[in-house]
């Protein structure tokens, strides 16, 4: 089953001689419970994609559906309301609430939901991520591993329908890079979490289940990566 | 150190940063300007005070010269008039001891001769007509004109009763043409009739210089005299005097009397502790509200570009080029700001010194001038708060390393390595609000205080105005509806119960009548007075307290010397004593203090004719002042009356003095009360100094008009005064008191609406990214306003809690004093002033983080993420 498909998509910024095609129609669909990594260069449109798959911006043509919905379709509050239902984020600069400790800070996308927060599967998660130690420190006590930790964490707690990472190791040093990696892999397993991560490194891409390149905002390939191909 | 020519590539950074930061300067300069406007509010009310005191102080002196030189001959002026020093004379001459028109009898004319050159340092403004110049020319003020049933037009005659000296009772009679009318002055209830030089040739020998005989001032020159400059004056007074060779010794012959303009020996408020203290008070307050404003604005922005002054750094600015940069900007908003502020605050204070006056006795004539020491005193004032506020941030931005600067946040310091947040439930929009007050605690702090500030003087002018207690206030002055009298006897001509004068100062009962038979008069009593009853010198027995001299003479201090009470040939103690005699109205408003209390024993012990009541002096609180006691209850006491003849009385019992209801208003170191009958029996009952009564509520205003219009037309010589009268002054004052107050909190709490707002703005910006994190993370706008609104809220609550904790403080110490030193001021502690402001502070709490948001809102939610 497919949890997240676009038919066509399109972005276009600009208009005229300066206009940029940063999507030209991309056709891609991502099974339930896959890890999925989209790489390319810079400017390459990747980051766009990215923005239109969690709803973040709006297509110039054709469709993101997501858990069956087509999102590009909803209202601005509605799709914030989606957002947080559906669609797990981990951005580079881990983006956590300064003010709120981890602990807050990995159900506030429940809490801004309203809805009761499922204890014993944020223990796990807060588990599997290793973060038991400091569920009580504010971000600003942590490594910037440990932040992008929570970060995952927050994005695994909603139980979201598909989890979309922006080059989550881009302000990481190697070894820590490997480290997060491969928990944010584990919690994929763990959780039959579908995940869609852009990175312009390939030898982190290759973690992933697929990878899809991208170029000039149209797929350049897309394959299965076998267990024998990955590099760690 | 090596002068490196750098000055202009720092102008440069410091132009090119300050157009970057537009919503700042708008606020910093918002700010300075209302920091101005208090300082040249404050700056022109001080300065416009001192300047009306100081000219009605002239006005009342009679003008602007630097002194007199008194009652000369035209030979003595003329060689005084030579003398270097002297810049400028004028030989001013009195040319008629009384105008006795009866129209002037309640305020009188005097005919005087100026030179022409004079009348602007006399301040002799004609309005109609021109200066005269025929003998039988004068210039007269508008409202004489209109007391002799005239309009204040030139070119019509007036016949002036004239006494010409004062030695010979002859009145002449002289008819003049008014040639000119003048502006009446209002500080002065004098009238003026001015005579051309033609008059001084004309009667040359009636004005003959008689002063060395008769003290005649009419004939005698009274010579104006300026000199270059205003310091010194008595000195160069008796310089003058003395080189021009005669004496400044009261004992010899050629002594010649001077004396200065007292506008310039007075500064009206270097001598008054508290307008200084008020002054200084005013300046620290205002000082601080703008620290407070203009601190958080430059903070709040050196933290904001934090970045960029590190990469100055980088690049090789050094940190004292970083303050100069800063400065520079700060002086450039100062230029923007305080020329506004001025203008805006001269005005608001010219627009308030005629309600400071209108309560003292300068009432009218308030002058305000555009002074330079109104505009250097608040540009001063103000850069040097500027310059104050701005020492922090710009330290912060000197001190900063290139590396410190990229991970510079505005973070509270207090995180150390340890600390845990033990909660779970931060996550809640309220608790995120609540923390997000936290994160700079520094600006919270000042943001709450700088409101604080204005609620808390918002209470306290209320508490005050409050205080203003109008039963004290009208018990001082008023023990009746209405009080009648001789007009003299409300002026400062006194009453002074004397065979002599009684005729010209006493009440008429024809006016009496005519109240008795108004419409809506309850009740009365009449208050006879004369001074001709007197203690017997000899069987006074004193109380411990008072001392007698080496000589045995019962002294008073005055001016530090021992001055022995005047015995006249009576044998008595004439010019210190008074005797009254009250009517069962006026009987009933004495308060006794010590002795018989029980008011029927006291009536029929007096009316026996063997008992006197004493008096005791009260302070402004009506508390006694034992010193002033003269006589204990018990003594006996011989009293002489006007035909010599002696009786005997003892003292029943001593009654606080009434000084404005029971008294002729003046302090008389022997006072007596008895009944009307026995009064009566002793003296004549043209001794009748005044008449007090009550009117029917609903009636006092049709009386008022009665009153007024019978004392205009019917009887002019006679006055009244009503507890309406003390009332409008009473709500006058407190009037006053409100609208300055009033203005300083508005502009106080205007400063503190706008750092709350600039605050509210840039934590808004600051934060636009972690905004549309949590957008992207699932946060509606919905809930992001919530959560802004909750933390405009918090502000507003804790903002209302500290109010009310040093609101209550403030109020029951310093207010508490405040009011405890005035008479008329009761102090409650009051805090309805203060809880009907905190609804506005709510509904600001909501509406300017929902206003400041509105735009933000349409911000688009990538680009917001993206942007570093």
């Amino acid at each position: 089953m497919n949890i997240l498909q676009t038919s066509n998509l399109k972005k276009y910024y600009g208009k005229g001689e300066t206009m940029v095609k940063a999507l030209d129609g991309v056709n891609l669909c991502v099974e339930q419970g896959k890890f999925v990594s989209v790489v390319g260069t810079s400017g390459s449109g990747k980051s766009t994609l990215l923005h239109m798959l969690g709803g973040l911006d709006r297509p110039t043509a054709g469709t993101v559906e997501v858990d069956g919905r087509d999102i590009s379709k909803l209202k601005d509050e509605e799709l914030t309301i989606f957002r947080r239902r559906k669609i797990g984020f981990v951005f580079q600069s881990y983006n956590l609430i300064p003010v709120l400790n981890v602990y807050e800070n990995i159900v506030l996308p429940v809490e801004l939901d309203g809805r009761q927060t499922d204890k014993t599967y944020v223990e796990d998660i807060i588990d599997v991520l290793g973060l038991g130690q400091k569920k009580y420190n504010l971000p600003s006590q942590l490594s910037g591993g440990q932040q992008q930790r929570v970060a995952i964490a927050r994005a695994l707690a909603a139980k979201p329908a598909i989890l979309l990472a922006d080059e989550p190791t881009g302000n990481l040093d190697s070894v820590t890079s490997q480290d997060v990696l491969s928990l944010l892999k584990v919690s994929s397993d763990r959780f039959k979490q579908t995940v869609v991560m852009i990175t312009h490194n390939e030898e982190i891409a290759q973690l992933a289940d697929r990878m899809i390149r991208i170029e000039d905002g149209r797929i350049k390939s897309d394959g299965v990566i076998k267990e024998g191909e990955r590099h760690a | 150190m090596r002068k490196v020519k750098n000055r202009k590539v720092i102008r440069v950074l410091a132009d090119k940063s300050f157009r970057n930061s537009q919503t700042r300067n708008m606020i910093a300069v918002l700010a300075i300007a209302l920091t101005t406007i208090l300082f040249t509010t404050l700056f022109t009310i001080g300065l416009g005070t001192i300047e009306s005191f100081q000219y009605a102080t002239m006005r009342q002196s009679g003008g602007d010269s630097h002194g007199v030189i008194k009652n000369v001959t035209r030979e003595q002026y003329e060689k005084l008039s030579m003398h270097p020093l002297v810049k400028e004379s004028a030989p001013n001459m009195l040319v008629a001891d009384t105008i006795k028109n009866p129209e002037f009898l309640k305020r009188h004319v005097e005919a005087w001769y100026y030179p022409d050159y004079h009348y602007e340092h006399c301040f002799i403004k004609v309005i109609d007509g021109e200066v005269p110049k025929q003998p039988n020319e004068i210039l007269m003020d508008e409202v004489s004109m209109g007391l002799l049933g005239l309009e204040a037009k030139a070119g019509q005659e007036v016949t002036l009763q004239m006494q010409i000296k004062q030695s010979s009772e002859k009145i002449t009679e002289r008819t003049f043409l008014v040639s000119g009318v003048i502006q009446a002055d209002p500080a002065m209830n004098v009238g003026f009739a001015i005579v051309s030089d033609a008059y001084l040739e004309t009667y040359a020998d009636e004005l003959v210089y008689t002063y060395d005989q008769d003290y005649s001032a009419t004939g005698a020159i009274r010579m104006d005299v300026n000199f270059a400059n205003s310091i010194g004056i008595q000195e160069k007074l008796d310089q003058v005097v003395t080189e021009c060779g005669y004496s400044t010794d009261e004992t010899q012959k050629n002594y010649i009397a001077s004396n200065a303009n007292w506008a310039y020996v007075s500064d009206s408020a270097d001598g008054d502790p508290t307008a200084m203290a008020a002054m200084t008070a005013g300046l620290l307050l205002i000082f601080f509200t703008g620290y407070l404003i203009i601190y958080n604005v430059f903070q709040i922005s050196v933290i904001k570009d934090i970045r960029y002054y590190g990469l100055l750094k980088t690049v090789g600015t050094t940190g004292r080029q970083i303050k100069s940069i800063l400065r520079r900007q700060a002086l450039i908003l100062s230029v923007m700001g305080i020329p506004a502020g001025i203008l805006v605050g001269f005005f608001t204070g010219k627009w308030l010194v005629p309600y400071i006056l209108e309560n003292s006795i300068y009432e009218s004539g308030a002058k305000v001038s555009f002074h330079p020491l109104i505009v250097a005193g608040a540009a001063v004032f103000t850069i040097l708060t500027v310059f104050i506020s701005i020492g922090k941030p710009s330290r912060i931005a000197a001190k900063v390393s290139p590396v410190e600067a990229v991970r510079y946040t505005d973070q509270a310091k207090n995180k150390k390595e340890g600390f845990q947040k033990k909660s779970v439930r931060g996550g809640r929009i309220s608790r995120m609000a609540l923390s997000n007050l936290t994160r700079s605690k520094g600006r919270t702090a000042v943001v709450i205080l700088s409101l604080s500030l204005a609620v808390i003087l918002l209470n306290s002018v209320f508490t005050i105005t409050n205080a203003f207690d109008m039963d004290t206030y009208l018990k001082k002055f008023v023990s009746s509806d209405f009080l009648i009298g001789n007009a003299r006897y409300f002026g400062l001509d006194y009453y002074w119960g004397r065979s002599g004068s009684i005729d010209e100062e006493n009440l008429s009962e024809s006016f009496i009548s005519a109240c008795e038979a108004q419409d809506g008069f309850e009740d009365g009593g009449r208050i006879y007075g004369t001074g001709e009853i007197a203690l017997d010198a000899a069987t006074y027995q004193e109380p411990k307290h008072v001392q007698r001299d080496e000589d045995g003479n019962v002294y008073q201090m005055v001016f530090g010397e021992k001055m022995p009470l005047n015995v006249d040939k009576r044998g008595a103690y004439a010019g210190q004593s008074f005797c009254y005699g009250l009517e069962d109205f006026a009987f009933n408003k004495v308060e006794v203090w010590k002795g018989e209390t029980d008011m029927e024993v006291i009536r029929e012990k007096l009316a026996s004719g063997k008992y006197l009541l004493g008096i005791v002096g009260t302070d402004d609180n009506d508390k006694p002042i034992e010193e002033t006691v003269m006589h204990l209850p018990g003594d006996r006491v011989t009293l002489v009356l006007e035909d010599g003849t002696k009786r005997e009385f003892e003292i029943l019992s001593l009654v606080k003095e009434n000084y404005y209801g029971l008294t002729r208003r003046m302090g008389d170191t022997f006072v007596y009360y008895t009944t009307a009958d026995i009064f009566l029996e002793m003296a004549s009952q043209k001794y009748l100094m005044s008449y007090a009564f009550n009117v029917q509520d609903d009636k006092k205003d049709a009386f008022m008009d009665f009153v007024e219009q019978y004392t205009s037309t019917q009887e002019p010589l006679m006055n009244y005064e009503s507890k309406q009268t003390y009332l409008k002054e009473f709500s006058q004052m407190t009037g006053t008191f409100i609208l300055i107050g009033g203005v300083l909190t508005l502009v106080i709490g205007l400063i503190g609406i706008l750092n709350f707002t600039n605050t509210i703005l840039t934590g808004m910006v600051s934060r636009k990214k972690e905004f549309a994190m949590m957008e992207a993370i699932g946060m509606t706008k919905r809930q992001l306003t919530r959560m802004l609104i909750l933390e405009g809220l918090y502000y507003a609550g804790i903002t209302i809690a500290v109010s009310l904790v040093l609101g209550s403080l403030f109020s029951s110490t310093v207010v508490r004093a405040l009011a405890g030193g005035m008479w008329f001021m009761k102090y409650h502690f009051v805090l309805w002033p203060m809880l009907t402001v905190l609804p506005i502070l709510l509904l600001l709490g909501v509406l300017i983080p929902y206003l400041v948001y509105l735009p933000q809102k349409k911000q688009d939610l990538v680009y917001c993420l993206t942007d570093n």
